[in-house]
This record gives structure tokens, sequence and C-alpha cells, in this order.
């Protein structure tokens, strides 16, 4: 057992500070100091974070939080051998950036990276290295040629792939989230062999603080 | 609950017994039974529709030709269905000598629902089985850009009805074994990520639980009569199968302690079904190379092959309510719906499609077949194999989930 219930309770009191103290940090340098001007969210955990706004609601009773404490950014460990059981955590004050990095793609029903790939997980690995506020989401897409229950997996298998290969380059495990889509997104929904090869992806989405969100006051 | 006693009945008729028609002849209505001739069995079974017009007619044709019988002249017919409206549907079933099997009224209701009632007599008194025409099922339906919902809707497809409107990815609806709850898939966004969630939803509250929102991966939600649920998870570093005891809880169990794992591979596990005894868990998986179905006892032990010979890629199984078959989808260029005795053997392919779910009477199954612009929903009636396909919805419709 690597934590008790009691370790497990204390680290989900003692989370939402570490946050809390790590944004206020955050905000400190991405705003040069001032950090009255830098917003800093008090409902770290609440739902509708990012910057797409609250997807939930509707006719059904809200689900509870679906975040439930943890922040991988924070963790701080070297644990490379399992993933974190807790999903990513992504600040509030963070936003989301898709195409900063261009996408690895995959043979038809494969996860195995490809040789020609490794350059981009390498310059990806050196970013976050090199950016240690950032965190990174890695996207398993795939293209129709499979059941969507296949797909579902083999998308999450691909996302692992690029991940592992990832913190074998130095990165820290707690800092990446890996996420299927199935073949849901595809890129292109013609079903030409260039559109499959194309959907076949992983995608990296990197999270990383806003830069000097002014609050204006009110009149 | 006529349902449930229905649910337990055949659970019952397959724990103990295999001869699941004597049971429902001796429990059956009279166990009078109409003779289907020799040469009109496990074929099409020739019946007229004298007197029936507009919905009620159509909702007949439709109900009696899934379940295996098909629509002739009534000179040409084993039996037949004569029947009028006056305040309610009237309907009475003879053979060809003219011998009355049921005379009834079917009183309360939508006019679709005195026809299903009468479908269901009619099915019942044919074969000795309980008819499917009021069973309903799950499915989702994509209604807008990234996004999707899970729906609720007569066998038929009609009167759909939403059960989520989270405007977000969702999908593998999944039945309780006892019809209350629904299990499914969200890609909902909470904290900036639209991590994928095991949700459990009450059908009679709406209310909602996180069954699972682990790091990466997590699908499946699968309950088996004994209250175990399995799921995918790739928590341990790759899609492995999971199953969760009683009353587990996940937010009382945030590092997943407590769950069982049931394989530890590198590969891609995927669509769990629970035997219909709750006591074998078939999946997905792929062993040096080879895509396969296999088995696990429900407490844990090695994977045992389900050979599905004569076909490859097998993924999606379903495990039929009698306990004798799986329907899965095979996939050699296109995608196939096979069936495959429950132990492994020889895989029969009924029908082009994918996403196989048993109807209760084990003997229909419901599937996905994809079109032009969007997937629809079509169902096949194994022994004849016919295929009889939804109306269209509004969006792109699959993965359906045949209720009891």
């Amino acid at each position: 057992m690597r934590t008790s219930s009691m370790r497990l309770i204390m680290l989900l009191k003692i989370v939402p500070f570490i946050i809390f103290i790590g944004l206020i940090s955050s905000g400190c340098k991405s705003s040069k100091g001032i950090t009255e001007l830098t917003k800093i969210p008090t409902g770290i955990n609440n739902s509708g974070g990012g910057n797409k706004g609250n997807t939930g609601g509707g006719n059904l009773n809200p689900l509870g939080p679906g975040n439930i404490g943890g922040n991988g950014g924070n963790t701080g460990g070297t644990d490379i051998g399992g993933n974190p059981a807790e999903p990513l955590s992504i600040p509030e004050n963070y936003r989301e950036q898709r195409n900063v990095f261009a996408s690895v793609h995959f043979d038809y029903d494969s996860a195995e990276l490809r040789p020609g790939d490794m350059d981009l997980i390498n310059q990806v690995a050196q970013h976050l290295m090199q950016n240690p506020a950032h965190m990174l989401l890695v996207e398993g897409h795939c293209d129709e040629r499979g059941t969507e229950e296949y797909n579902l997996s083999l998308g999450e298998r691909r996302a692992l792939s690029v991940a592992e290969e990832l913190v074998k380059m130095g990165v820290t495990v707690s800092r990446l989230g890996t996420q299927s889509f199935g073949e849901k997104v595809p890129l292109s929904d013609s079903s030409s062999k260039e559109s499959l090869a194309k959907n076949r992806r992983g995608e990296f989405v990197l999270f990383m603080p806003m830069d000097g969100v002014v609050e204006i006051p009110q009149e | 609950m006529n349902r449930f006693r229905i649910f337990c009945l055949s659970v019952f008729t397959v724990v103990f017994v295999f001869k699941s028609a004597d049971v429902i002849a001796a429990e059956g209505d009279g166990g009078n039974r109409l003779v289907v001739p020799a040469e009109v069995q496990n074929k099409l079974i020739p019946v007229a529709l004298v007197g029936f017009s507009g919905e009620t007619s159509s909702v007949l044709n439709f109900d009696l030709e899934v379940m295996g019988c098909k629509i002739v002249p009534e000179a040409d017919a084993v039996f037949v269905i004569e029947g009028k409206i006056e305040d309610a549907l009237i309907g009475k079933l003879s053979n060809k000598t003219g011998n009355v099997e049921f005379h009834r009224k079917y009183p309360g209701g939508t006019a679709r629902d005195q026809a299903h009632a009468l479908s269901n007599d009619v099915v019942k008194a044919i074969t000795g089985k309980p008819g499917i025409a009021h069973t309903q099922i799950l499915f989702k339906m994509r209604t807008g850009e990234r996004a999707e919902e899970i729906f609720l809707s007569d066998y038929d497809g009609h009167q759909p009805k939403a059960l989520t409107s989270d405007k977000t990815l969702v999908g593998s609806p999944k039945w309780s074994p006892n019809g209350a709850e629904i299990f499914y898939t969200s890609w909902l966004k909470r904290g900036g990520l639209e991590n994928t969630t095991v949700v459990r939803q009450n059908l009679t509250t709406g209310s909602r639980d996180v069954m699972a929102r682990y790091r990466g991966l997590n699908t499946g939600g699968a309950l088996s009569p004994q209250g175990f649920l399995a799921m995918i998870l790739s928590k341990g570093g790759s899609p492995d199968v999971y199953v969760a005891p009683p009353s587990w809880e996940f937010m009382k169990d945030l590092k997943g302690q407590n769950l069982n794992r049931m394989c530890k591979t590198r590969e891609e596990e995927s669509g769990v079904s629970w035997s219909p005894d709750g006591q074998w868990l078939c999946f997905a998986t792929r062993a040096r190379g080879k895509r396969m179905l296999v088995k696990i006892a429900a407490q844990g032990g090695n994977m045992i092959r389900i050979p599905t010979n004569g076909v490859l890629n097998p993924s999606e199984p379903s495990w039929s309510h009698d306990g004798r078959w799986i329907a899965f989808t095979s996939q050699m260029g296109g995608f196939n719906i096979c069936v495959v005795p429950a132990q492994g053997g020889e895989a029969k392919v009924i029908a082009s499609g994918e996403g196989p779910t048993w109807a209760s009477n084990s003997r229909n199954l419901i599937f996905t077949r994809r079109g032009v612009n969007k997937r629809r929903l079509a169902i096949v009636d194994v022994p004849t194999k016919r295929v009889k396909m939804l109306p269209a919805f509004a969006g792109s419709a699959s993965q359906p989930a045949w209720g009891k």
C-alpha cells in the first residue's frame, strides 16, 4: 500500500492549498509581480474550468464535481511506473493551446510510434522540461475502420504510447494526461486513404498559465 | 412488476433448465399452443393481417416481421390475425383451419401500445416465447458539433427521449440487469478536461453518479446481476478490465485500491459483457497480434479464449440472456454481426453491421449500420437473418442497448 486512506484524506485537504499557492506564484510570475491584477479563482475544483465554459447542467441533477482533488502538476513525484489515478487537473487560469505542436500519426490498427515522429516527441519533451508550469494532454484518435468500442481503447493505447515516450525522455508523468476520443473527432469525414491516415493521430494539447489577465474594476 | 417477473423467469430458465420452451409453455397462458408446421420452422412464419389500418397496421407489420413472421395474403398464411378498432383494439388469432387461439380486447395505452400488446400475444401463441414489442432501447445520437446525447426509445425507435443534455461526447450506454439504472461513458468537461467518465443514471429520478473518472480512459460500465461493475480503465498505464465490488463508491476510492484488476496487458481491452448468471466476464483483447474474444471468471483468473472460427477481429461481445450465445462484431474489410456459441466454436455471420446487443428473447439483435451520412439502428432476427431498419433519427445513431 502506497497510500493509506488517512494519507489520502490528508492529501485531499492539503492539495487545494498547494494549488492555491501554486496559482499565486504562477500569477506573480506571469503578471510581473502584480498579484491583484491576476484573477485567482476561488473555486478551483468547480466544474467548467478551461476556456470553453461550463457544459454541465441541463435537465438532470448536476454531477458532483468531477474534478476530485489532487493536482497533477503539484504532486511533483518522479513516478514513472504508472498513471497517477486522478485526472490531470487544469487550474482555471490556464488556457488550452492546441496547435503548438504538430500531431504524431499511426499505422492502421497500431499504437506503435513511428521513428519519424521521435523528433517531434522529443521537441514536446524539451518544451515541457523547459516550462515546468505547463501541462500536456495527449489525445488519441482513430480512423473509422474499427468498431466504436475497440477504437476507444485503441485511441487510449495510442495516447499512452506517446505519453510513455515523453516519460522516457524525462517528463514527469504527473504533468501528463491521456485521453482517447476513438473515432469521434475525425479531422476529415472522407474515407480516402489520405483522410484515414490523417485521422489516426495523437494530438498534443498544451495547458499554460494565462499571462497578465487584468481585472477591470466595475464602474 | 410483470417485466421483472419475466426477467426472473428467464434467469431461472438459463440457470436451471435449458428447455426454455417447455418452461414457458408450463407457465404460459393455458398451454394450448398453436403448432407451427414443420416446413416453416426456423423460417419466416407466414401470417396474414386482416382488417387493420393506419398506425395499428404498421406497428403490427414491424413487430411481427421483427419476431420471425412474414406478412402474406390470407390465402398463403399459416396464421390469420384479424382485428378492428372499436373503442379499443380487438384482435383475433386463428390458424388456417379456423381454430381460434385467442380473441381479445386491448383497452388502455396508446394505439401503438395496444398494437404492441397484440403482437406480443401473437408471438407468444405461435412460438411459445414472450414477445419483445414492449421493450425499450438505449442508444447514443449525435446532436451537434462535438455533441452527443443518450436516448431512450421504444424498441422500434419510436418515442425517442433524451436522457442527457450535456452537449458533450458520450457513448456506450448499458442497462443495469434490473433495468432501473443505466451506465454510460461521458466526456464531460470538468476542471478544464474532457476526461472520460463512467456515469450511472437512475431512470426514475434522473440522479447521476460518477462511477469512475481516473486519469485516462474510463469506459465499459457493465453491471452484473450480483452488482459487480466491470469497467475498462487505463489508470494502470494501459486499458485493462477492472471490476468494482457491489456498493463500491468511486468517491471513496479515488486511487481505485478496492478495484479488482482482471487483467494486466499492454493490449487494448474493450467491450465488456457479463454472462447472464454473472459468473463470467467476456471482452475483446489481443494476444500475439491476434484480436480475440476471451472470458474471465467473475472472481478473477486466467483469460480463456472464446474461439470465433471462420471470422477475424472480433469485438463488442454481447452475451445472450439465455446464456447460450455471444454476439459480436467481426471486422474483415467491413463489419459483420456474428453469433457464436457461448463456449466458442464456429461463428455464423448474421448481417452486415456492428455493435450488437441481444433482446430479452435471445433471438433478436439490435445493431448499428453505417450509411452515407449517418449511422442507423437495425434489428435482425437471428434464425432467419432478416434485417429491419429502424426509422432514421435526426442525427447519427449508434451503440444501441436492448432492455428487457
